[in-house]
Formats: C-alpha cells, structure tokens, sequence
C-alpha cells in the first residue's frame, strides 16, 4: 500500500510539469503587426515578427531591423496563416499583436472573414487597433519609425497619442469596430495611414542614421465602413468635427481667427482640455433632428487679434467666438459624413435607445433617411484662463509706441 | 452522520449557483433585456425555493429520496429517487464536459479533452469519497478566492471605462413576451432551479430552524450577484457581441488595458471557471451519490466509483461542444422541469401519506437506525 502511494505521487508529479501544452519561447516568432491585403483575388496576410536579437539591450546592434516582414497567401485568413510554416522557423504568434493594417484592397473587399478570424480564434485579441492603408498594407509594415524599435508599436502609440492630445482620429480596436458593425447602423470609422513624404519609404536601418527620413508614416483621413466595406474617405479636419460630435475629444487644440467667416485666418488657438457633447434626438413630420449639446473648456494659448483680455466682456466675447468656431468644426464633419450617407455618428443607435418603436420602422430605410437628417448644434465654451499674458503682443508694442 | 453548519451552508448555496454562470450571458434570448430576464427568474427561484423549503418543514431530517418516499409511496417514490440520482449525474456530467470543452476552446488548444475531463472528475471523485463536511469545508477555503476574485475583475472592468450603461437601452424593446420567453423554462432551470439540490443538503445542516433563513439569504445574496454580473457583460459587450461570443465574461475581461501592463486577465476568468465548475460537479456528484445511497442502501462511499465511472462515459456521448449545447438547450431544458417543478410541486399538494407520517415528523429513529 505504502509502496503504491508513493508510486501514485511520483505519476502525479508528471503531470504537474505543464509540458503538454508548452510554448517555448524560442519557437515562436512574436507578431506586432499585421497587413491584410486583397490581391488577384486571394488575401495577401502580411506580418512584422519582432528579432528578439535586435531589440535586446545587450547585444542591440545597429546596422539591423529590428523587424522582419514576410507575406503569405491564401483563400482565407487561417490557410494564409498556416502556410506561414513553409517560409518560416517558427510558430506565429499573434498574441502580442499590436495593429492590424488593412489595405484599401481588402477594406474595399469586406472585413467581415478578417472579423469572423478574430471572434472565432482565441490568440487573436480583440484589443488590437486596426487601421486603413492607402495602397498597400505590406508596404506599411516594412516602413521603420524613429524613436521607436518595433514599428508596429510604435504606430499602436501614436494613435494612442493623438487620440490623447489632439483627438483628429481616436483608436478604434478591434472591439469597437465589431460593436458599431454589429450596431444598430451597422457602420464605423476606422483611421487611415499613409506614407507621407518623397520616395520609396524609410525601409532600413542606414536611412534613419540621418536627421530626416525620406518618408514617415502618418496618419491621414478616416476610413468611413458600411456592412464591412469600406465606402469612403473624410479628411483629417472633417474627422475632428465627427469626434466633436460623437463624443470623441479628449484634449484638443482649436484654432480660429478673430473675426470668423471662412476667409480670416485663423491666427489664433486654444487648447481644449475637456469636451462633452450630448445628442438627443427628436422626430419632426417624417424626419430626425439631432440637437448637440457641446459643453468645453479650455485655455487660451495664442492670441494674435486685438482686445484687452484683462476684461471680462472682451473674454466673454473670445468664448462666443470659440463656440462658433466649435460649431462651424462639427458643421463642416457632419457635411462630410451626410454627403457620404454613412452613419458613423451614432444617430441610429441613438435613435434606437430612445424611440425604439419608431426606430423599427426608420431601420429598414435608414440610409435614405440619415442624410436627410438635420443637425442643431448648441455649444458652450468656458476659457479657464487666458493664459500668462494680457494683451496680445503686437498690441502692446503699438501701445508703448503711442505713449 | 455527517453535519454541515448554517454558515457552511450558505457559502455552499451560493458557490454553487455562483458556478461558471457568469461568465455565460444567459437570458440573452432577450437581448439587452438579459439582466431583467435574470431578474425575475430569480424571483421565480425564490419561489421555487420556498417549495422546496416548505417540503423539507415537514420532514427535517430526511432527504430528498426519503421525501419521495413519504409522499408517492415505496415504488413510485423509488422509481423517482432512482431517475433523480441519474438526472443529477446527468447535470455533474454536463459540467464535467463544460470543463472539457471550455478548456480547450480557451485555454489549452491542443490537450486532449479526455485528460481535461478525467483530471476534474478525479479530484471531484477524491472530494466526494471524503464526503460533505470536507467538501463544505473546501467550499469555505475556495470562497475567499472567489470574492476577491470577482471584486478584482469587476474594479478593473470599471476603471478601464468599459462600461456604458447605455447599452442596457432600450428596455423592453420588444414588450415583455422576450423576457417570459426567456426565463420559461430556460433561466428557471438553470441556473434558479438547480437548488433542487438543496433538498439534498438541508438535512444535514445541524441548525434546523434557521435552514429556511439562511437559504432564501443566500440565494438572494447570489441572485443579485448574477444580475449585476449579467448586466456588467451586457455593458461592456452590448446585445450583438455577447450573443456572438461564447465565453462573454472571458472576452469582457480581454479588453481590460489599464496603464498599460495590467493586460490579459484571463488567468482570473480561468481560476473562476475551474473553481466555480469544481463546485458544482461536486455537489451535484455528491447529490446523486447520496440520493443512490438512500434508495440502494449501498454506502456512498461504495458508490463514488462506479457514479464517478458512469458520469465520465457519458461526458464522452456527445460527439462535439454543438452538440453539447444543443442537447443541453433543447433536450434536457425540456426534462429538468420535471425535476425542479413537477415533482415538487406535486408533493407539495399530496401531502405525506398518513403511515409515513410518525416517521417524518420523529425522523431520528430511523435515521440513527439506518446508520
């Protein structure tokens, strides 16, 4: 007996050893980030795999990236995958997958077999952020950025960072992408990337020991979806006044000249610190109107019109005329967006939530109705403080001038 | 004889319900009304449970078999008591499968499943051969884990600001024929119904007088527990995506980034669910253990073998985790109402025979004779 329970012990201590499943480090090859292309009627899967080597601190050479890019093809995303064996030593591993880029090609396509790979694979995390490239999504992975090692990273914090500081584009997961497709408008805005600058691109080591490089990635215009297809593009300014409007806006800088209309220069900027925009949705004979209700503050940070900002009625003045400015940012995003006639605003959910029995009947033509949406917005601005300084500069040099 | 305490009892109560139920988005036939569905199947439970109590009143000291007995009589009763036990094995080994299959969906992609499964069901087995009072008392060390646990998950979830109440609207789209839909029989049987068991249990519990307080305590404690789980999901994830994903709560918990290392939390989701699935295929092994015991007369502990063999054959009958579910859905949903509602209720309106009557009432002699 005594014999066997030892015995017992010593099988049970086989299996504590967690071999069967293992992962070993070495055998795998770490992703950070991931192009989807559509080529000749096949999806053309792209990938970053980190080089532990050149990116440990000990024998960090320069001379070599950091990264290594390859591609392979398939009918779907998974056979794609698979094939990866066939060139590669190790096993993808997508775990730590930062970005997912994909190529206009394949946007144009349908993202619905991308979507599906990630809700059915439990490696596949939908934390991921995803992003349109104009042209090919391969060639956006081989591009290297400076500061950064890893470039997929890299991308994965410059979204993170103007989403924080100036709120033109916000990060769109891969969550919250499969939650506004899944929505009740079915649609949603994804941030492109383009490659900006003269050239081929910054694809090695040598071109970033200069001060410059030819080209950087950067990002540029919104990618709007309907279904899982992408349908059309907005700019970067008109991608603000959407975020304005849907609620998007952390901190952000906002420009305007002194006497608005559209020909004065904007010579002027405030940071916007906090911003809160409220929609309600009303039914007026057979159509929708959408009142928001825009609340911000802010600081003044540049100020080049005339006026004594020591007064209170002048500063009360410069905040009538930021809320102008606020209005006319979302005006020029909702035009966007309504001439496109993709509601990546949020109307229908939000029409849903609050008129559900109407919304049954609006659903089934809600893309004739969303343009012909009307849109009222109402703005508050609060200017904490004006800054450091009074007058504008230019304006007290005339003063000491005269006097 | 063995005995449990109230306090033992109530941790036991509500581990057992608690169980893997949330990490499932159950109710969610009636989409973003799923945590009023969850609502007011647990009223139906509570009334359930005060059946179930009411029955136990009149014979305290007797179990589940006995009170079959009592009220239908030697052979109908034994007949009862016999399907009772395999219902139960039934349901243990649904878990055990539940283990199975999740495991190796989530977890561990390439373990076989029958290893999976045989490493729960033995240390299940090994719990159950000890018998209830070690089984309470592993409940009572698990329970801590378990609160801390879930508080952790739920903080982090919440100061990831992934919570939008907004997509609890809008309620009652569809009127509230869904919700009724949704908690008959489904969300009745499972998770509300299954303090069945408890009719089992409440025998052993040694303040008598105090079971029928601390039961209702308890399962109101764990009802309001599952809604707000249930409407946490609902929050996080909205209607479309918790009805897409098969293990919500792993994918809520997925998304949770805070400053930028407190990332991939499944190791939290995966200890609940082996927790969570470890009590309830226990209980439920230990039910049907002791249900066969009273109609066998076999002691339980000569029975843990051949039910623990019995309950992993069957876990190997379906061939795939669809199967499992649609047999789960759609075929045992359809049985266990016999169980949970039926039966009770119907010896609720027969009342005890009148030549058992002495015995239920005294109960001691012939439990301090049967053992």
């Amino acid at each position: 007996m005594r014999t066997m329970r030892g015995l017992l012990c010593c099988l049970l201590l086989l299996l504590q050893t967690g071999c069967w499943n293992r992962v070993e480090l070495n055998d795998v090859a770490i992703i950070s980030a991931t192009g989807v292309d559509w080529q000749n009627g096949k999806w053309v899967l792209s990938y970053q795999v980190v080089i532990p080597k050149a990116i440990s601190s000990q024998s960090g050479e320069s001379g070599s990236a950091a990264v290594n890019v390859f591609s392979t093809t398939g009918d779907n995303f998974r056979i794609a995958i698979s094939k990866a064996s066939e060139e590669t030593s190790r096993r993808l591993y997508f775990s730590h997958n930062q970005v997912v880029i994909i190529g206009e090609s394949a946007a144009r396509k349908g993202m619905g077999p991308l979507l599906e790979s990630y809700l059915r694979n439990h490696d596949s995390r939908e934390t991921v952020s995803m992003f349109l490239s104009k042209g090919s999504a391969r060639r956006m992975l081989e591009q290297l950025v400076p500061l950064e090692q890893i470039p997929g990273a890299a991308i994965q914090r410059m979204i993170a960072n103007e989403e924080h500081g100036s709120s033109a584009f916000r990060q769109m997961t891969a969550n919250d992408v499969l939650m506004e497709l899944l929505g009740s408008a079915q649609a949603t805005s994804i941030p492109g990337l383009v490659i900006a600058g003269e050239g081929e691109g910054t694809d090695s080591v040598g071109m970033l020991g200069k001060t410059t490089t030819p080209t950087k990635v950067r990002l540029s215009e919104l990618g709007l979806i309907q279904g899982d297809k992408l349908v059309g593009w907005i700019d970067d300014e008109q991608s603000r006044g959407l975020m304005w409007l849907t609620n998007h806006i952390n901190k952000t800088t906002l420009s305007f000249s002194c006497a608005g209309g559209s020909k004065s220069r904007a010579s002027s900027s405030a940071k916007i610190l906090t911003a809160s925009t409220k929609l309600t949705p009303e039914h007026v004979d057979g159509k929708w109107l959408i009142k928001a209700k825009v609340e911000a503050t802010g600081l003044l940070m540049e100020y080049n019109c005339p006026g004594d900002l020591s007064k209170p009625a002048e500063v009360e003045k410069l905040e009538r005329r930021i809320e102008e400015e606020i209005k006319a940012v979302i005006a020029e995003g909702w035009e966007a967006v309504r001439k496109q006639g993709v509601d990546v605003t949020g109307f229908g959910t939000l029409i849903h939530k609050r008129y559900p029995k109407l919304w049954k009947q609006a659903s089934a033509d809600w893309k004739e109705l969303f343009p012909k949406t009307e849109l009222e917005v109402e703005a508050r601005m609060k200017l904490n403080s004006t800054g450091m300084s009074g007058r504008n500069f230019k304006d007290a040099q005339k003063k000491a001038g005269g006097g | 004889m063995q005995q449990i305490g109230k306090s033992q009892l109530a941790l036991l109560i509500i581990l057992f319900l608690v169980g893997s139920t949330p990490l499932f988005e159950l109710g969610i036939k009636a989409k973003q009304d799923a945590w009023l569905a969850m609502s007011v199947a647990a009223v139906a439970g509570m009334l359930l449970l005060a059946v179930y109590v009411k029955l136990q009143k009149r014979a305290p000291h007797v179990g589940i078999a006995d009170l079959y007995k009592f009220h239908f009589g030697r052979y109908i009763g034994g007949a009862f008591t016999v399907l009772t036990s395999i219902w139960l094995a039934y349901e243990s080994m649904r878990n055990v499968r539940d283990f199975g299959e999740l495991t190796t969906m989530a977890l561990l992609g390439f373990t076989p499943k029958w290893i999976i499964m045989l490493l729960i069901l033995l240390v299940s087995a090994y719990t159950a051969s000890k018998g209830i009072e070690v089984f309470v008392r592993v409940v009572q060390l698990l329970f801590p884990i378990v609160v801390i646990s879930y508080a952790a998950l739920i903080m982090l979830v919440f100061f990831s600001g992934l919570v939008k109440a907004s997509r609890l609207l809008p309620v009652m789209e569809n009127g509230p024929m869904p919700i009724v839909r949704a908690v008959f029989p489904d969300l009745i049987s499972f998770p509300f119904g299954q303090t069945i068991v408890l009719l089992v249990f409440l025998s052993l519990v040694k303040e008598k007088d105090a079971v029928g307080r601390v039961s209702y305590k308890s399962l109101a404690i764990v009802s309001l527990f599952l809604v707000a789980m249930n409407a946490l999901v609902m929050c996080v994830l909205g209607p479309e995506l918790s009805e897409l994903t098969s293990l919500p709560l792993l994918q809520v918990v997925q998304l949770v980034r805070l400053a930028n290392f407190l990332e991939r939390l499944d190791i939290i989701v995966t200890l609940l669910l082996y927790i969570g699935l470890f009590v309830k295929i226990t209980t439920l092994y230990i039910a049907s253990l002791f249900t066969a015991s009273a109609v066998t007369g076999i002691s339980h502990r000569n029975l843990v073998f051949p039910i623990g063999v019995l309950i992993y054959a069957m876990s190997f009958l379906e061939p795939n985790n669809t199967y499992h579910i649609w047999i789960g859905l759609d075929i045992t949903l359809k049985v266990v109402p016999l169980f949970i509602v039926v039966l009770p209720l119907a010896m609720l309106a027969v009342g005890i025979r009148k030549k058992y009557r002495a015995e239920a009432a005294g109960g001691n002699g012939r439990q301090q004779a049967e053992n």
